[in-house]
């Protein structure tokens, strides 16, 4: 009777499953710091999760824990290697989530700031991000196809599912190499950081109480008065100022600055008159006239809310009118 | 392709301004008096103005959020107002106007109308079906309310001033695009009803029994403003919105003669006044020492203008010659 081998993998195999099994403890490992890392700021990943879903309700509380528990759970998994397929499987659709989200973030130039790595000192591009991402993912689905235990007597795939498995390899390989060709092709930073960055130095430079304040999260409006025609937009307006003047005094008064565009604003140009507008309006912050070209057209087409955090990324964005969800998302930000 | 169509425009307007200036009579405009607010800027943003019966008269300051009472010589007496929505305070108070004792404000493209006594006490406010354009009573002292009913057409109505709508019109030429429907109308003595759109070349003249008369157009300006999507905005079916209005303001003097005021597609935007008659007869052409923003007329057939940054009042005499 032939005894049964307990192995039937030759050595080229075994390296490979060697390298596959290091490359998977490894993905496991980060995925177990970086979830355990965002586990310590925890209300601070809630709160980016809510930016990402643009939504303030619970949802995005579940969403940090669903995320926060897979990536703990499953990169402990694979750093074990033990249940791999169902690691790896939640793990691609984690990254298939996450490319989900950046993939508008870097093809609309609307940059977003994750905290993927929770309190941990790294911090990547969006793009950057997206490429790691879908790297990772494309291991993981890989993983959770091909993965297998070495067994005496391998089943054979059958033909149906392997057809079944390239078809959907063939799409995955198809929406990647589209989604390849967009970040490629969109150039290095944001259309509206071309102009957002040069404003929030020009700020910086009128309100020096502001730039002293940089490690903590600012507001800068960037605001064109035409568009305070529009009724809804100036009510919006007024409404995102009654809720800065909720704020402690602190955080409205050095923390938030407002730029205005001085075409179509003629009307606030000389004397006091900007400051009375200002003080007739119940602002807080200080308002100042921006040069036309630090906000040139049609680039920036649109008064908008601009969030940073300490390292002067952009951690929210919106267009006036915001409405009352953006204003509260935009408030918990800079308390 | 545009400018070329807006180019065209304003040289046919330009030489009908010529054609009119050869063969009638010319109005020729002095300047009589110039309100600005003297050294503490008063003003900020003049949206609207009205007279009271004794001389003095009410300006509508959007931005400064308030109404002042001034006297005839333009010195502020009293104010009212505030940001906010409470009684008698303001999102920014737009059209405005008088009759007798009672003054009728309108907050800016709001629904909100609140009524006040000629001291600027609050009496009550009611909300029209949409934002209001414009308003002003007619010689009978009924409140007329010119504005547009979000999702339906733009409305012309009558209300007392419990806000219990009397009469309604819904203009000829109304579409139920928010950009088109936009007009100023105002109310003679004897009335008639002359109102124009803003984005349209088109007057229509009603009475106030709420009979149609006619409508006309102003010669050789363009029959509607060029539109363009809006910027930023990726949808298909992203809004349309006008290059710039053709007409900004239209007045009546005490002759029933009406004055509108031209904004774009015209030689000079925001200084042409196009004079006609109801029936439509373009009889002159006026052309403002400044831009102006607003125009109306007092009692006694002084022509005002809101001009400047909007924060200064000018007061011309008319003739005519």
């Amino acid at each position: 009777m032939e005894q049964p081998r307990k192995n039937n993998l030759t050595l080229p195999h075994m390296t490979l499953r060697f390298i596959w099994s290091v490359l998977l403890r490894i993905s496991g490992g980060i995925f177990l710091v970086a979830g355990g890392a965002k586990a310590f700021v925890f209300m601070g990943f809630v709160q980016s999760v809510g930016t990402l879903l643009h939504t303030s309700t619970v949802i995005p509380f579940i969403a940090a824990v669903v995320v926060i528990t897979v990536e703990v759970s499953a990169g402990a998994a694979l750093l074990l290697t033990s249940r791999v397929r169902p690691a790896t499987t939640a793990l691609a659709i984690l990254t298939g989530i996450f490319l989900w989200f950046l993939y508008p973030a870097v093809a609309l130039n609307h940059p977003v700031v994750c905290n993927c790595f929770g309190i941990l000192p790294y911090s990547l591009s969006n793009k950057m991000e997206l490429l790691l991402d879908l790297t990772l993912f494309n291991f993981f689905f890989l993983t959770a196809i091909l993965w297998h235990r070495p067994t005496v007597n391998p089943r054979p795939s059958s033909y149906g599912s392997m057809v079944f498995t390239g078809v959907i390899v063939i799409i995955i390989a198809s929406m990647e190499a589209g989604l390849v060709h967009v970040v490629l092709s969109t150039p290095e930073g944001s259309s509206d950081s071309r102009f957002v960055f040069p404003a929030l130095a020009f700020a910086e430079s009128q309100a020096p109480l502001y730039a002293a304040n940089a490690a903590q999260p600012r507001m800068l409006m960037l605001l064109d008065f035409p568009d305070f025609s529009c009724h809804l937009c100036f009510e919006d307006f007024l409404n995102l100022s009654d809720s800065l003047n909720a704020l402690p005094i602190l955080a409205r008064e050095v923390r938030v600055v407002a730029l205005l565009r001085q075409e179509g604003s003629q009307h606030l140009v000389g004397g006091n008159r900007l400051q009375r507008w200002s003080q007739e309006t119940g602002l807080s912050y200080p308002v100042f006239f921006v040069p036309d070209s630090l906000l040139p057209r049609p680039t920036y087409h649109k008064s908008m809310v601009v969030i940073f955090n300490g390292q002067k990324q952009i951690l929210f964005r919106a267009d006036v009118p915001m409405g009352h969800e953006a204003i509260e998302q935009a408030m918990r930000l800079l308390r | 392709m545009f400018a070329e169509g807006i180019s065209m425009s304003s040289l046919m307007a330009f030489l009908t301004l010529l054609a009119i200036a050869s063969t009638n009579g010319r109005f020729i405009l002095r300047e009589t008096a110039v309100f600005d607010g003297g050294a503490h800027n008063v003003f900020l943003d003049i949206e609207g103005a009205t007279f009271l019966p004794d001389g003095s008269w009410i300006v509508a300051d959007k931005l400064a959020f308030r109404i002042l009472s001034l006297t005839s010589s333009g010195t502020a007496t009293s104010s009212a107002g505030g940001r906010g929505r409470a009684a008698g305070q303001f999102m920014g108070p737009g059209p405005i106007t008088a009759f007798g004792d009672t003054v009728v404000v309108a907050d800016f493209a709001s629904p909100r109308i609140q009524i006040f006594s000629r001291n600027l006490w609050f009496r009550n406010t009611f909300l029209a079906p949409g934002p209001v354009f414009n308003l002003q009573f007619d010689g009978k002292g009924k409140l007329w309310v010119g504005g547009h009913g979000l999702h339906v057409t733009s409305f012309l109505a009558r209300y007392d001033l419990q806000g219990n709508e009397l009469l309604h019109i819904e203009p000829n030429h109304s579409t139920g695009d928010l950009f088109k429907d936009v007009f100023r109308f105002v109310v003679s003595r004897n009335g008639k009803i002359a109102l124009v759109y803003q984005t349209q070349n088109v007057v229509e003249i009603w009475n106030t029994d709420g009979s149609f008369v006619r409508s006309f157009e102003i010669p050789h300006l363009p029959s509607c403003s060029v539109t363009h999507p809006l910027e930023g905005i990726d949808s298909p079916s992203a809004l349309n919105v006008p290059d710039e209005p053709i007409f900004r303001d239209i007045a009546i003097d005490p002759r029933d003669q009406i004055y509108i005021l031209a904004e774009g597609y015209t030689p000079h935007p925001l200084q042409d006044v196009y004079v006609c008659t109801a029936d439509g007869t373009l009889i002159s052409t006026i052309m403002l020492p400044q831009k102006a923003w607003s125009i109306w007329f007092s009692p006694d057939g002084f022509l005002f203008a809101v001009t400047g940054n909007r924060d200064v009042v000018r007061k011309y005499a008319i003739s005519f010659h």
